[in-house]
């Protein structure tokens, strides 16, 4: 059997390099390991050709960055059904730990009716035919939902006409099941893998009949993510993991600021180092790239060549460029605050309401640089060869985009570039950016053999893409229950597009769009502004984007409001969203918000939590709520503060993601995305002196510990049942605000600035 | 030439004394299920057993290592079915998966070290163990279930 798929991969392959995996594992027991190679879908042995729209529901962050992918998606490219053995499910987005590769094929699985037990699941190679691979914004899912959905059921309906063709039956006396069609009058049936090779001679349905959801059986229930065998035991490959004949490895020594150039080096006593092979410098590549300048140490074992870097003496020439210093940076942001007037949002006329008011409120909120921290360290391996062709094995989350950049750097041809996505070890939009990919190609042209490019941690969280430090002032005016008449919200902070296209000032609409303009309240007279500000710094992705801070000023303001007007806030927030209503979507700037399904996971977190409990001295309850991905998100926490320090103790979380695909994944990365909130409110900070980022490992970036860490419960409402949303993401912006709440409950004392932990030590 | 005992194997490597112990399993012998994290022992992600308690292999010179039996993730049980491997199953634990092989091998020296820990000795000894997608709760779980089993 395995020599028959290796056969039909090979020869598969030669068509086009379509699809490698992380290693192919059955759902169930992990007892082979085998590196297949699977062709384009079943041109072989059972062609699909679905002719299916690419879904239209780009809003928020995507407008932008479809501008930049490929569009030649193909249906064809997903399910192979060998003659004999396991059907094998490409999943063609990166698995970062939010399992994709466990909830596409759960989709696939549904409607072309297999086991689950019976399907392999393989990884795509970087390949257009997949539509868009690049793995952000909470997207796998709720863009591919409805798709992958009919590309099976399209396919389920081709092998059940094969099939009837051949017993000379009508199809509708067939019905599919457990990977098989049955003919129940003669009590006949065969195997998908019996039929497909007919089945591909025949033009798939475009309109095939989805099954009713209730019928589900793979879909909508829990399951376990289909790696975690090989994870247990260290067999799942991640980017270093990759051995390869004449494999060398490298570090390097990046400029310590972007645009820094090399001014000179001495690599004496780096090339002394007992295994250390060569010392080479690479150019700083500009935008979309953005990687710096740097010295790279290439030896016979990473040991070697990261103490080979700790012996480079460089120096670098930072003239004219423009440093940043944390506390000057500061003030640069609120002299752009005091001047914001990019208008985002007006209805009504917010400055006069407020200027003419008795009653008004307004306060000011700082948010630090933070960086990712993936557990994994950037790490990318790279082979350009001598016969004119690429391959690379990267953990990556937009590996289209590496891949084109490649080409035109080593000006190749993308069909001469083979790139595998290894399993990533953590991405939260970090392994988006092409830069630690770019720069293991560069090294590996340069001395003509396979490497391996590792980044220390302290490479890692000093040579970031951040997410952006940020100063935003809320005002309103108060009538006399103390509910706002108008609403003036302002923000500054650097815009992330110039990881794209240099030379931008001010947050792009998109930007804007996650939580700032697009906040859900009913107010008369709204006024949405954003400043000018640059930085030295690369500014990236960061798991939830902008909707962190706009969440933690919006949610904080609201807090604050409900205070003054000696209102619960959540009875506040509550009576501010009014009666259910939509507001309209605006593919530019904001998708489509239901209020009344913010208010059902609102009420359910307080119920839940039992919010009108009272507490014992010492604790504080806070709560948020936040609309992003498309997905209703509410937290509520219980905090303890003593002797300067808060202990986070309970943790009640709603979220509406539409419809779960994976109720059990839903949990995990609720439960993940308040530990990743909690570690970048209490602890999170990115600082710089002379744009140089001050922390450089886990002693002084600390992130959440076990002992640190809540109880936490978890609802799932299915507010969509026909559309699932966003889950990755959504659950982070919710945990700064609840947090900051509740120690201002158990306090009296509001911060405005995060992070908190330190807020509360230096009082 | 140093001589090492990995998962019951003696192995001859061709390491200096002070190559820390996690670069000479994954570079040297090829065993990579030790994962690199920090360099400094301040995540825990590349835990292994020396002589059966937990250690960070990254700030281990490998001459420590001599005369001891090293045990890493690929051998602490030879189907890979050690209770915590399984309740680590059971409870879906992983979401990247990268430091878990770290977490089960620290858990695998507690266990050791207090067969029936508390809850409290769970978190305390957890705590030197980072994990960003933040899979603690299911690790608490995890750890505890594996330990009123076995």
């Amino acid at each position: 059997m395995k020599n028959e798929l290796q056969a039909h991969h090979e020869a598969t392959r030669s068509e086009s390099p379509a699809t490698d995996a992380p290693p192919a594992e059955k759902a169930k027991g992990l007892t082979r390991r085998t590196f297949l190679k699977v062709g384009a879908g079943l041109v072989a042995t059972g062609g699909l050709a679905v002719a299916i729209a690419y879904p239209k529901r780009y809003a928020i962050l995507f407008s932008l960055m479809d501008y930049m992918e490929n569009r030649q998606f193909d249906p064809r490219a997903f399910i192979l059904i060998p003659t004999q053995g396991p059907i094998q499910l490409v999943c063609h987005r990166s698995e970062m730990g939010q399992g994709v590769r466990t909830s596409l094929p759960m989709i696939l699985a549904e409607e072309l009716d297999v086991p689950w037990e019976d399907i392999q699941v393989v990884q795509a190679l970087a390949d257009p035919r997949y539509g868009s691979q690049n793995t952000d914004g909470s997207k796998s899912v709720r863009d591919f939902y409805t798709l992958l959905r009919k590309a099976a059921a399209g396919t389920r309906e081709v092998l059940t006409q094969a099939a009837a063709y051949r017993w000379k039956v009508p199809s509708s006396e067939c019905l599919s099941k457990d990977g098989k069609i049955h003919h129940a009058p003669t009590q006949r049936t065969l195997t998908y893998g019996a039929v497909a090779q007919d089945a591909s001679q025949l033009t798939l349905p475009k309109h095939p009949s989805l099954k009713d959801p209730k019928d589900f059986k793979i879909i909508g229930k829990p399951r376990k993510g289909i790696d975690i065998a090989a994870m247990v035991q260290g067999k799942a490959q991640y980017g270093a993991d990759i051995d390869l004949p004449g494999l060398v490895y490298a570090c390097a020594t990046r400029a310590p600021v972007p645009g820094a150039k090399i001014k000179s080096f001495d690599d004496t006593a780096a090339k002394q180092v007992k295994g250390v092979l060569r010392v080479e410098t690479i150019d700083a590549l500009p935008a979309p790239v953005n990687s710096n300048a740097s010295v790279c140490v290439v030896a016979s074992n990473t040991w070697a060549a990261i103490q080979g870097q700790r012996a480079l003496k460089i120096q670098w020439d930072t003239q004219g460029l423009k440093l940043d210093h944390s506390p000057a940076y500061r003030k640069e942001l609120e002299q752009a605050l005091e001047k914001a007037d990019i208008v985002h949002r007006s209805e009504g006329d917010a400055r006069r309401i407020e200027a003419e008011s008795k009653r008004k409120i307004k306060r000011t909120y700082h948010t630090p640089y933070l960086v990712h921290a993936t557990m994994e360290p950037l790490v990318s391996t790279a082979h350009v060869k001598k016969d004119g062709t690429c391959e690379i094995w990267a953990p990556c989350q937009d590996p289209i985009r590496a891949k084109k950049a490649i080409a035109k750097q080593l000006r190749l041809s993308e069909d001469k570039i083979t790139f595998h996505i290894t399993f990533l070890g953590g991405g939260f939009g970090r392994k988006s950016q092409p830069d630690f990919v770019l720069e293991s190609v560069l090294l590996s042209q340069k001395i003509g053999l396979p490497v391996r490019l590792q980044w220390t941690r302290e490479d890692e969280i000093k040579h970031g893409f951040y997410h952006a430090e940020s100063l935003q002032s809320l005002s309103a005016a108060l009538d006399e229950q103390g509910m706002p008449l108008s609403w003036h919200h302002r923000a500054v902070y650097p815009t992330l597009v110039n990881t794209l296209w240099a030379g931008n000032d001010s947050p792009m609409v998109f930007e804007m769009g996650m939580g700032a303009l697009n906040m859900p309240y009913r107010i008369p007279h709204v006024l949405c502004e954003a400043g000018r500000t640059k930085t030295a710094l690369h500014i990236g992705w960061f798991r939830s984007v902008c909707n962190i801070f706009h969440s933690y000023a919006v949610n904080s303001f609201v807090d604050e409001l409900a205070h003054e007007a000696r209102i619960d806030p959540i009875a506040y927030r509550l009576k501010l969203l009014g009666p259910p209503r939509q507001i309209p979507s605006n593919l530019e700037t904001h998708a489509s918000q239901d209020t009344a399904r913010l208010a059902a996971v609102i009420q359910k977190t307080r119920d839940a939590f039992d919010w009108n409990k009272p507490l014992p001295k010492g604790h504080g309850k806070g709560f948020a709520n936040h609309f992003s991905f498309y997905s209703y998100v509410a937290l509520a926490l219980e905090v303890r503060v003593q002797e300067g320090s808060v202990r986070v103790l309970r943790a009640v979380c709603t979220i509406d993601c539409g419809f779960a695909v994976n109720p059990d994944g839903v949990r995990a990365q609720i439960e993940g995305s308040i530990i990743f909130g909690l570690s970048a409110a209490l602890y999170g900070k990115i600082t710089t002196q002379d744009s140089v980022v001050q922390q450089s490992n886990f002693h002084d970036y600390p992130i959440l510990r076990m002992h640190e860490t809540p109880h936490i419960e978890i609802h799932i409402l299915n507010g969509a049942p026909n559309d699932p949303t966003g889950v990755g993401e959504p659950g982070v912006p919710v945990v700064a605000p609840a947090l900051a709440s509740a120690i201002f409950d158990a306090t009296g004392t509001r911060h405005r600035d995060l992070p908190l932990a330190e807020k509360l030590l230096s009082r | 030439m140093l001589t090492l005992h990995v998962n019951q194997k003696a192995h001859q490597v061709d390491a200096e004394p002070e190559m820390p112990l996690l670069w000479v399993l994954r570079d040297l012998l090829k065993q990579t299920g030790t994962k690199y994290g920090c360099g400094l022992g301040l995540c825990g992600a590349c835990t292994i057993l020396l002589d059966g308690k937990a250690i960070r292999s990254c700030v281990t010179p490998a001459s420590a290592a001599i005369g001891k039996q090293i045990t890493t993730i690929e051998g602490l049980h030879p189907e890979g079915k050690h209770p915590l491997q399984t309740a680590w199953q059971e409870h879906n634990v992983p979401q990247c998966g990268y430091c878990q092989p770290g977490q089960i091998m620290n858990a695998a020296g507690l266990l050791n070290a207090h067969p029936k820990p508390t809850t409290e000795q769970i978190r305390q000894q957890m705590a030197g163990n980072l994990c960003r997608c933040g899979t603690y709760p299911r690790i608490e779980k995890a750890i505890l279930h594996a330990s009123q089993r076995s």
